[in-house]
Parts: structure tokens; C-alpha cells; sequence
């Protein structure tokens, strides 16, 4: 499940500007913990944006986002009041949706 | 057509006449074969479903995208000239390209060149920032998808400490 996104999405003129933070570890596969074991991958594959139900962006990743990754983007067409939904996948088939008002 | 729906196309059965409800299902789970098949072409068609992100050279990555972009000063692509740490760099993508559909994040001396793709939706500004690894000094490029046609810019970005081992 992981832990809940924080996103925040604010109306500026006649666009939404929105950041998203999404907790997770985000691991290549290449690295190694104290005792020498090698950590596996364990990163997001694919994020979907939606404002008030309609598409807003669709990301794909693989290891080469940091841990934690943030997005930011800017869209047209939402309004103060609105929600928009966010959904994560990983490599693992865990998975994740968190909203947020516009404000 | 794929080879999962060509081989369960292949009426398979004894030869000689066939009874009038199996032909009717033979011919129903062509259609539905058929169908499938024209449906996974598409989304091959899009390329973007079948991205390798484990490819080890830009190349293969940009031969699997369509094939070497157009460079164009129409995208900027933002990212600090030196960075201490290659963790955690950030990475800002605007493009003016008129009909942005797509922008794609590549860095080359990256295990995995493949760093991102974001599909942008109409209404949605063709710009996206976010924090990327970066394993050492490389060329860093943006590749936009515009109208069918692929666009790219590049920098190069400078490394102290990279990002991908650890």
C-alpha cells in the first residue's frame, strides 16, 4: 500500500498547478544493504493523473526516478473544488490512489 | 497478429466435417482472435506500452520509440550543470513543440537509459519537473512526441557522486 501521496494543486489564473510526493523507496536492484545482501528493485512503474475524471497525465518509470518521486505538472479545464485523483503501480503489483481538492 | 492469438486461431480438430454449433464457435472465436489481435496492434502501434526500460544503450531505447528525433531548441530541458550527488537530481521538461503528446527522459550512461514518460492529455501543459538518478556525468536528453514525429534537445549534465550504485 505504502504511504499516503501528499498532493497539492492550486489554481493560478486559468491553469491548476499541481506537486505530487509519493513515499517510495524506489530501489534500483543495484544496490547492496550493510550485510552485503543485494536489495531488490522495488520501484513505481506507472502513475495516472486525473482531474475530475478525466485524464490529466500518465507516467511510466523505471529505476532512474529518486526515492520518493515528486511530479510536478500544470493543466487546464479544473476548477477550485475539483478533485484529482492520483494512482500508482509498482514493480511488485502493489498499488496506491490518493486525492485532493483543488484549492 | 500476435503469436498467442494466431496459434488460438488455428482451428484445431479432426478433419472432416465439422458440426454445425462447433463451426459457429470456430468461426465466433476467429472474430474475437481477430479482434484481439487488431487491438494489440494498436497499442504496439503507440510504442509507449512496450518501452524498454531495461535497455542498456539510448539507442535501443530511441529505435523502440520510433527512431532518432529531430533536434529542436522548441524544449528546454532544465537541470543543474553540476550536481554534488546524482540521487536526486533535479529535472524540469518544458516543450513549445505545437501538439505535445509525449515527453520522454533519457539518460545515457544510466544502467537503464530509460529514466521516464509522461503522456501528456489535452488540456495539460506540455511541461513536467521531477527528481531523477543520474550514475555519472552524461548527456541527459528530453525526446517530445509531437503529431507522430519525435523531437529531442540535450545537455549535459556534470556528476560528483552518482546516483545508481550506492
Amino acid at each position: 500500500m505504502g504511504d499516503p501521496m501528499r498532493i497539492r494543486a492550486r489554481v493560478k489564473g486559468d491553469v491548476v498547478e499541481a506537486h505530487v510526493l509519493m513515499p517510495h523507496p524506489m530501489e534500483t536492484g543495484f544496490r547492496h544493504d550493510d550485510g552485503g545482501t543485494l536489495i531488490e528493485a522495488h520501484y513505481i512503474t506507472e502513475i495516472r493523473i486525473e482531474a475530475g475524471g478525466r485524464p490529466v497525465m500518465t507516467a511510466r518509470m523505471g529505476i532512474g526516478v529518486s526515492a520518493d518521486p515528486i511530479l510536478t505538472f500544470r493543466f487546464r479545464g479544473a476548477a477550485k473544488g475539483d478533485r484529482i485523483d492520483v494512482a500508482w503501480t509498482d514493480n511488485r503489483g502493489d498499488a496506491r490512489t490518493d486525492s485532493a481538492i483543488v484549492g | 497478429m500476435c503469436a498467442w492469438s494466431a496459434m488460438h486461431g488455428e482451428p484445431i480438430g479432426p478433419a472432416g466435417p465439422v458440426a454445425p454449433d462447433r463451426r459457429e464457435w470456430l468461426q465466433r472465436s476467429a472474430l474475437i482472435v481477430a479482434w484481439l489481435g487488431a487491438g494489440l496492434g494498436v497499442r504496439d502501434a503507440h510504442a509507449s506500452r512496450t518501452l524498454p526500460f531495461d535497455a542498456t544503450l539510448l539507442s535501443d531505447v530511441l529505435r523502440a520509440m520510433g527512431g532518432r528525433p529531430t533536434p529542436t531548441p522548441s524544449i528546454e530541458l532544465d537541470l543543474p550543470d553540476l550536481s554534488e550527488d546524482g540521487v536526486m537530481v533535479p529535472v524540469a521538461v518544458t516543450s513549445r513543440v505545437p501538439g505535445t503528446e509525449q515527453i520522454t527522459l533519457l539518460a545515457e550512461a544510466n544502467p537503464y537509459p530509460l529514466v521516464f514518460q509522461v503522456d501528456v492529455a489535452p488540456g495539460t501543459e506540455a511541461y513536467v519537473s521531477t527528481r531523477v538518478k543520474l550514475a555519472r556525468s552524461c548527456t541527459v536528453m528530453a525526446v517530445v512526441r509531437a503529431d507522430g514525429r519525435l523531437y529531442s534537445t540535450t545537455r549535459v549534465a556534470n556528476v560528483t557522486l552518482g546516483g545508481c550504485g550506492g
